[in-house]
């Protein structure tokens, strides 16, 4: 299996290209990473790389996009579906630059290398186990898909095989799904049949295996208060610029913002964690 | 009459042009609704795209077997011809890619005229 990625990203700074250095240094070998600068609000970032314009890729999801006033407040997969598709690899990453690991990179992605699941990604749950995350309010699908097949997850940072990508971008065409990406994502890769993972925290999609292993984070069980990888606060400084501020070795962190303001909040006023 | 019910498989992509990322699904039309699912899942038991075909237009593409779908204004190609066969001696790879364009044609054909059958 090979593997790509982009390292997400709308600010450039020199301590946001130290980070990502770290991560091409510890992690280049198993991951083929990109750095992809997001210019604007917009859904055509700049790639070291061509791709498709979104406009042909989702048309109707651009459209939204558009109508949205950009790619915030859940309309990120406009810019990434069309990036992500244009690297040649089975398995493809999406890292934002505010996602840290307080260890090696390449022990974090040696234990995904052979892993062969469609869609990794953190907080992966169903709606029966978050009824109150607050995006459920704008989520849409089509009548034929069953209430406990509604899914969300958080993706700061995850891992789309190529198969899904496409079933997604494909899927992604009748427009009533509706919603922040971090739910048609989810939900369309379980009832297309995809193979859906957790990264590693608590929760019914995270096998045993890794079972509290590589984040802390909200779960079924419910918002613990040494959350490794979370909405809010911020951190302000990166695991390789102040390592002792990390507590928990060996764990994903999320987020940290060197030198960059908070977002403000998507208009629903809730956490997509 | 009732229309003719149409199930085969196809590689399909978002957009209009043919893409690496293209993956096979076995496109069906029943019961006046457009289905797509992954021909590798057991029993076909996940669905891509189940949408009415009244919502559903279709222009062929090309001489062969490829359509492009257009699912509530997004354009999805969809292809029915074969294209794993063209190997081996020009003559007979060439052979092979026009009974497969003609092949991936007539099945286009028939996709069309279902979905044309299944509007109400």
């Amino acid at each position: 299996m090979t593997a790509a990625g982009i390292f997400l990203t709308h600010e450039v700074s020199p301590r946001i290209r130290r980070h990502f250095r770290r991560l091409r240094r510890e992690s280049g070998h198993l991951v083929t990473w990109h750095f992809v600068h997001s210019v604007d609000t917009g859904p055509r970032p700049r790639a070291p790389f061509s791709y498709e314009d979104p406009a042909e890729v989702m048309a109707r999801r651009y459209r939204e996009t558009v109508a949205n006033g950009g790619v915030y407040g859940g309309y990120l997969d406009t810019l990434f579906v069309p990036v992500l598709r244009a690297l040649p690899a089975d398995h493809l990453w999406l890292m934002e630059y505010d996602v840290d690991y307080s260890g090696s990179w390449e022990e974090l992605f040696e234990e995904f290398a052979d892993n062969e699941a469609d869609l990794l990604a953190t907080s992966v749950m169903t709606k029966a186990e978050q009824p109150d995350w607050p995006w459920w309010r704008t989520a849409g699908a089509p009548d034929w898909v069953r209430e406990e097949q509604l899914t969300r997850s958080m993706d700061p940072l995850m891992r789309v095989s190529r198969q899904l990508l496409n079933t997604y971008a494909v899927a992604m065409a009748d427009g009533q799904w509706q919603g922040i990406y971090e739910y048609t994502l989810a939900t369309i890769a379980v009832v297309s049949g995809a193979q859906v993972e957790d990264l590693g925290n608590q929760g019914s999609f995270t096998p045993p295996q890794r079972r509290g292993r590589i984040y802390v984070g909200k779960s079924p069980a419910g918002t613990p208060d040494d959350m490794t990888f979370r909405f809010r606060p911020s951190r302000r400084r990166y695991f390789h610029e102040a390592p002792d501020r990390f507590q928990r070795p060996h764990m994903l962190y999320h987020p940290v913002k060197p030198g960059v303001a908070d977002l403000k909040n998507p208009p629903l006023e809730g956490p997509s964690d | 009459m009732r229309p003719r019910r149409f199930e085969e498989r196809a590689g399909v992509v978002a957009g209009r042009l043919p893409h690496p990322t293209s993956c096979e699904y076995v496109v069906s039309v029943d019961a006046g609704r457009l289905r797509l699912a992954p021909s590798g899942t057991p029993g076909h038991r996940g669905i891509v795209l189940d949408v009415p075909v009244d919502r559903v237009h279709v222009e062929p593409l090309g001489r062969a077997g490829a359509s492009v779908v257009d699912v509530d204004g997004s354009p999805v190609l969809v292809d029915f011809t074969r294209r794993d066969r063209a190997s081996g001696l020009r003559a007979r790879a060439n052979a092979l890619r026009i009974l497969d364009g003609l092949a991936g044609r007539a099945t286009r054909r028939r996709f069309r005229a279902a979905l044309a059958g299944g509007r109400t």
